[in-house]
């Protein structure tokens, strides 16, 4: 066993009303280790430097391998999923590794924030196809495989919520709906079944907070973990909506 | 007593069924309830689009014989039984197989990102223990697609208005109505034992609180962090299935825990590589020398052990898992032919997984999405070099035992309200949490397909129950309720003061070293018998732990003790299982009992639960079982359903042997008669 | 219902409203003006030619109002109030076009600034003092090579708008585009980003070399746009 000590810096705060807090742990290093089994071993000596005896720090995961979304927060000043935070990317030379919460949704705990509002938005959106029943009608229609390779990639959001932390758009001044609602508009205004209830999909997003709202800023296809087109999605959304404006609101 | 009758319980309530877990399963039932006009509420650990069945890769079977291979359910039916070694009760599974197409389409009607075939039909690759193409397949994401799509529907149902028996609406009331972040405690249980509710935990404010309901259903998927580290999310602790088991569930088959051949290691969690990859083509294999110092792709192909291959002509590298892992160990672990690590002068536990030979936009389309996991969490790149990956505990074919009727045709009687039920009353289960249709190793892809149809089986199956229900789980005693509710505050404040010296964390990385080691690949009675000791050490140890966080928000250490306690008691049900069956079959394989015994042991292990000695748990093992349904008494025994498929011996040295009816269709014989060949061994 | 779709769409069009005024008309009246000065680099005679074409187009104080304040002013406001809704991180996420965000927003108030002292110095002096057309030029040249503790302010300061005025405006293109839809693949983006890009940089350089010349004397575009053609304005 190696005696090499990795430091976590971790910005805590044991409810929304209470004080926040930075505690700093030292973590014994081995070998493919990331942000969350070094949080496990917080856990099994919950101990900080100073030698004080603290509670766990808790954070949100669950499928550690990148596709639940779960394990946002911010990583050395950087949202991103923490377990693909690997110790030694992160911190080569044994630097202390900072944790936050995010910050463009209510705390929780330590590092737990509440989503909630991404998952309302899916629903504002309409981000699915209106089946007609479970029951069995057939295949669904032929699909070039073009379309497929269009559709996937956007069809890999895990609402996480990178993008909106990283957005500067989305603020408590603003009610930006974000990149990741206006890009399931776009997938499902994709899909020809989709498609047919397009209209609504794009209602959604122009009111206030729509897709109108974006400031180009383009943090979000950077932070992406899945590297989902996000940009190209707004610009396709901004295109049909504005189609949508003249020739279904103004010319009409 | 009148019959519950219409939307609103005696008290005024809409009725509503609750459904704990929103996988595949969870929210296949919910879509299943809606359009049956059952109301649900639905209770989820993480957010539903967070479920563990995001995980899967590789994709979902049908035999939809795109490609003219000449698949057909009748196939899929009898691979899928011989993969599992006869131990499954085969109605279902002929079920499951007919039913599969028909899922498939309609998810890609649900808008499933499915890989196409250059004229716009849905693709297939092949999977294990079959000939055919028969998983369809999104990138290697399918897991995460096929959960998106159904949570997508069920977030639809969450719009739609209730309405009453006349159509119409009830105001404010939602089709589906989500918790999230909450825990599933126990269920509630009225005076005869019916099940008319559930507790459970508030993860942000801690309130432990009861909900009526007149039917549950348990979608809460399987128990791999038993294992310590698993290729399982963190929050598959089985602690549901745990916790109703331990109000007089019966759960079957524990023993049998798939471990899949190819993970990569890791600190946190063992990552799949998925099946898929040998699927599309990928190649086992270790370097000839066991002191090679080559990089893997530097190594020429004729110094190189294709030992899959070489042993198992017929299905070569897509023998069934079982089989793989255990080769896999017998190289690495008896054998000593890893692959040699330079640094640490040792042969590690590792074999090459190789896809190297493959087109690099063939893989970038089929499998970027387990190559990309390999590239970010080994930093090495998989299109170059071939990749290092060791078997880890992946599924648990056991779960909940579950009834069936079997129908005329030999499939399930359709909305049967026997179809997934649990021994207690209006308690169902659904997905990898029940035992129903992998009997001793699950096939690749057979899970997103069996979870799906069982919600497809559940729904029905509830709505007719909660049909023909006398009396409507609302209208139980209040008193019925507080009691459930003032039991479980009472557990929960009792842990917030458990102050001792054991740490919970590090009591349940040592369960997970114990079962990892002995409880798997291979078993020996003696080393299980110290598993069980070490469990019984470990329940003793957990009563003396430090809860570490006493806060009344957001605490997850009192969380994490509940959970531990229940995977206790699953690990001992995994193990004296085990321990009993002295045989080998599927995924449990004893060195000392290397042949099937099909006298002795082609039963169902049904597991019931008692308090023992000293606050620990025992199991008792039973034969037969009565159990009480919409007034009537059901009995059922442990023999197991083999009316299609007559067992036979289960050997993958030669291609088609898995199929009678495909190696008859191919020979343009009667399938039925070959069907009916060698009796078992 | 009715009405929260009404209200709703108009958050909209206000925004659509805003990305356009901000090419039409003002960025194409900021060419103009651009253009229209850098005559000067032709001579005092070209510049007040030009000025003079201006000065005697028909309903010109309604072309001023409605054609060009009133927009301007659409823009500058509602633009203000987007950039408090902005909470700028370039220094957490470091890219380009997160710069780009930032800068866009403070070149859009700088630009204001500039407008504002830049309106005062000629409009409302024409308006209200009676400044003539005729006198632009003088009084341009006199600030322009004014010096203040030896430093010549005025001219930075009319440097730093004018760089504001063509990064918001060029900036703004590529925003107005993704905004509108007119560019979605990432090969338009890219075309439209680069296009812009020069046209800045080509604007930034006829008005600094008018700046330069109104406050030293000196061409830096030796040819201006006029030394070899005949002084004719109407020609653009
Ligand atoms: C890495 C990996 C790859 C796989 N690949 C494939 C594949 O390619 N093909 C295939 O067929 N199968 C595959 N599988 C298996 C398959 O993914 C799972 O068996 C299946 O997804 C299980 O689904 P489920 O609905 O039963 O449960 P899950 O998806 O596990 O969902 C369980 C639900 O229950 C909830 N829950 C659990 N406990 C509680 C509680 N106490 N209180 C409240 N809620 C609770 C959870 O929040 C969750 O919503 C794979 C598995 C893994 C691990």
């Amino acid at each position: 066993m190696s005696d090499k000590k990795i430091r976590l810096k971790i910005l805590r705060q044991d409810s929304p009303t209470k004080e926040k807090r930075w505690e700093e742990f030292d973590v014994e290093w081995h070998p493919r280790m990331n942000v969350i089994s070094a949080l496990m071993e917080v856990q099994r000596n919950p101990v900080t430097v100073d030698g004080t005896k603290v509670a766990p720090v808790v954070w949100e995961s669950s499928c550690l391998e990148e596709v639940c979304g779960a394990c946002t927060m911010i990583v050395n000043g950087r949202v991103r999923q923490s377990c693909t935070a690997l110790i030694d990317q992160i911190s080569p030379n044994g630097e202390p590794i900072t944790l936050a919460p995010m910050t463009k949704f209510p705390l929780v705990r330590d590092l737990i924030v509440d989503r909630s509002r991404m998952f309302h938005d899916l629903t504002k959106v309409k981000a699915w196809i209106t089946l007609d029943g479970s029951h069995e009608l057939g295949p669904g229609p032929r699909q070039a495989p073009e379309n497929q390779e269009e559709a996937y990639p956007l069809s890999r959001c895990m609402t996480c919520g990178c993008c909106l932390e990283a957005c500067p758009q989305v603020n408590d001044h603003s009610n930006f709906i974000g990149p990741a609602a206006i890009n399931q508009v776009r997938l499902f205004n994709l899909h020809p079944s989709g498609s047919m209830h397009a209209t609504e999909r794009l209602e959604a997003v122009m009111g206030e907070g729509g897709v109108a709202d974006c400031g180009k800023a383009q943090n979000c296809v950077e932070v992406c973990p899945k590297e989902i087109p996000l940009v190209d999605s707004i610009a396709q959304v901004s295109r049909a909506t504005t189609k949508h404006m003249l020739f279904g609101w103004l010319l009409k | 007593m009148a019959q519950a009758k219409g939307i609103r319980s005696e008290s005024g309530k809409v009725r509503r069924v609750i459904v704990v877990g929103g996988g595949l399963a969870g929210l296949m039932t919910v879509i299943k309830l809606c359009e049956a006009g059952v109301p649900v509420d639905l209770f989820s650990l993480v957010p539903v689009k967070r479920s563990h069945s995001v995980c899967a890769q590789g994709g979902i079977n049908a035999s939809v014989n795109t490609k003219g291979e000449g698949d057909s359910p009748r196939v899929h039916l009898e691979e899928t039984v011989y993969g599992g070694d006869f131990l499954a009760n085969q109605p279902p599974v002929k079920g499951m197989a007919d039913a599969a197409p028909g899922i498939v389409y309609m998810l890609d009607r649900m808008g499933v990102p499915f890989n196409r075939t250059a004229e716009g039909l849905l693709d297939f690759r092949r999977f294990g223990g079959t000939l055919f193409h028969r998983t369809a397949f999104a990138g290697a994401t399918t897991g995460q697609q096929l959960l998106y799509a159904l949570d997508e529907q069920v977030r639809r149902f969450e719009t739609v208005d209730v309405e009453d028996e006349k159509g119409i609406v009830v105001k404010g009331e939602k089709m589906v109505r989500k918790f999230e972040f909450w825990d599933f405690v126990s269920i509630v249980q009225d005076d005869t034992g019916r099940c008319v509710g559930i507790v459970a935990q508030d993860l942000k404010t801690m309130d432990v609180t009861s909900f009526p309901a007149d039917a549950v259903c348990l979608a809460t998927g399987g128990p791999g962090i038993v294992f310590g580290r698993s290729t399982n999310s963190v929050i598959n602790t089985g602690t549901a299935a745990s916790a109703v088991y331990q109000q007089g569930a019966c759960y079957g088959n524990g023993e049998f825990i798939q471990v899949h051949p190819t993970a990569i290691p890791g600190a946190d969690k063992l990552r799949l590589i998925s099946e898929s990859a040998r699927g599309e083509g990928g190649r086992v294999w270790v370097p000839k020398d066991p002191k090679e110092r080559r990089v893997g792709r530097d190594v020429p192909e004729g110094d190189r052990d294709y030992f899959l291959e070489a042993k198992y002509p017929g299905y070569g590298n897509l023998v069934p898992r079982d089989i793989a892992s255990r080769e896999l160990f017998l190289k690495c672990f008896h054998e000593k032919k890893g692959v040699y690590n330079d640094k640490t002068n040792k042969n590690e536990l590792e074999v090459y997984l190789d896809l190297t030979h493959i087109q690099k936009d063939v893989l970038k389309h089929k499998l970027a999405g387990i190559l990309e996991i390999y590239e970010k969490f080994v930093g090495e790149d998989p299109y170059e070099n071939p990749m290092r990956v060791f078997p880890a505990v992946h599924y648990s074919m056991g779960g909940l035992w579950v009834d069936f009727e079997r129908s005329a045709d030999g499939s399930l009687v359709a909305g049967s309200p026997r179809n997934q039920s649990t021994n207690i009353e209006g308690l169902y289960a659904a997905g990898e949490v029940d035992y129903q249709y992998h009997g001793a190793n699950r096939l690749g892809a057979n899970s997103l397909l069996s979870c799906i149809y069982a919600g497809m089986v559940t729904g029905p199956s509830m709505a007719t129950y909660r049909k023909n229900m006398k009396t409507s789980g609302y209208d139980s005693p209040k008193s019925t309720f507080d009691k459930a509710e003032k039991r479980e505050r009472a557990k929960y404040t009792d842990l917030l003061k458990l102050d001792g010296k054991e740490n919970p964390y590090g009591l349940h990385k040592e369960l997970g070293d114990a079962m990892l080691l002995d409880c798997t690949i291979e078993r020996h009675n003696d080393k299980l018998d110290k598993v069980i000791a070490k469990i019984d050490e470990l329940e003793d140890r957990a009563k003396k732990v430090n809860v570490l966080d006493t806060s009344e928000h957001a605490n997850r250490g009192a969380q994490f003790v509940r959970h531990l306690n229940n995977m206790l008691v699953l690990a001992r049900v995994i193990a004296q299982g085990a321990r009993n069956r002295d045989e080998s079959r599927g995924a449990h394989f004893k060195p000392a009992f290397k042949d099937r015994n099909d006298k002795e042991f082609l039963r169902s292990t049904l597991a019931l639960y008692k308090g023992g000695e000293k606050g620990r748990s025992e199991v008792t093992y039973v034969r037969e079982l009565d159990y009480n349904l919409a007034g009537r008494s059901v009995h059922v025994t442990d023999s197991v359903d083999i009316s299609l498929v007559t067992p036979r011996a289960r050997k993958y040295e030669q291609a088609g042997a898995a199929s009678a009816a495909a190696t008859g269709a191919l020979d343009g014989k009667e399938s039925k008669k070959s069907a009916a060949a060698t009796p078992s061994a | 219902m009715e009405q929260k779709a009404a209200t709703s769409r108009r958050a909209f069009l206000l925004r659509k409203a805003h990305s356009l005024t901000g090419i039409i008309p003002v960025g194409v009246f900021l060419v103009e003006h651009l253009w229209t000065n850098s005559s000067a680099l032709g001579g005092r005679a070209q510049f007040d030619h030009a000025v003079d074409q201006i000065q005697k187009l028909p309903a010109l104080p309604i072309i001023e109002v409605f054609g060009i304040f009133l927009p301007l002013a659409f823009h500058a406001i509602y633009g203000i109030k987007l950039a408090t809704e902005a909470r700028p991180n370039p220094i957490a996420y470091v890219h380009g076009r997160n710069w780009l965000y930032v800068l866009q927003r403070v070149t859009g108030v700088l630009t204001l600034l500039f407008l504002c002292a830049h309106l005062w110095e000629f409009r409302v002096q024409k308006w209200l003092f009676g400044m003539t057309s005729g006198a632009f030029y003088d009084t341009l040249q006199a600030h322009l090579a004014a010096t203040t503790w030896g430093l010549q302010l005025y001219a930075l300061a009319y440097v730093l708008g004018l760089g504001s005025a063509v990064f918001h405006f060029g900036n703004g293109i590529v925003g107005f585009c993704l905004s509108w839809g007119l560019v979605v693949s990432r090969r338009a983006q890219r075309v439209v980003a680069w296009s812009a890009a020069a046209l800045s940089v080509g604007l930034f350089l006829l008005g600094f070399s008018t700046i330069v010349f109104f406050s030293t004397g000196t061409r830096l575009l030796p040819t201006g746009q006029s030394a070899l053609e005949p002084p004719c304005p109407e020609s653009k």
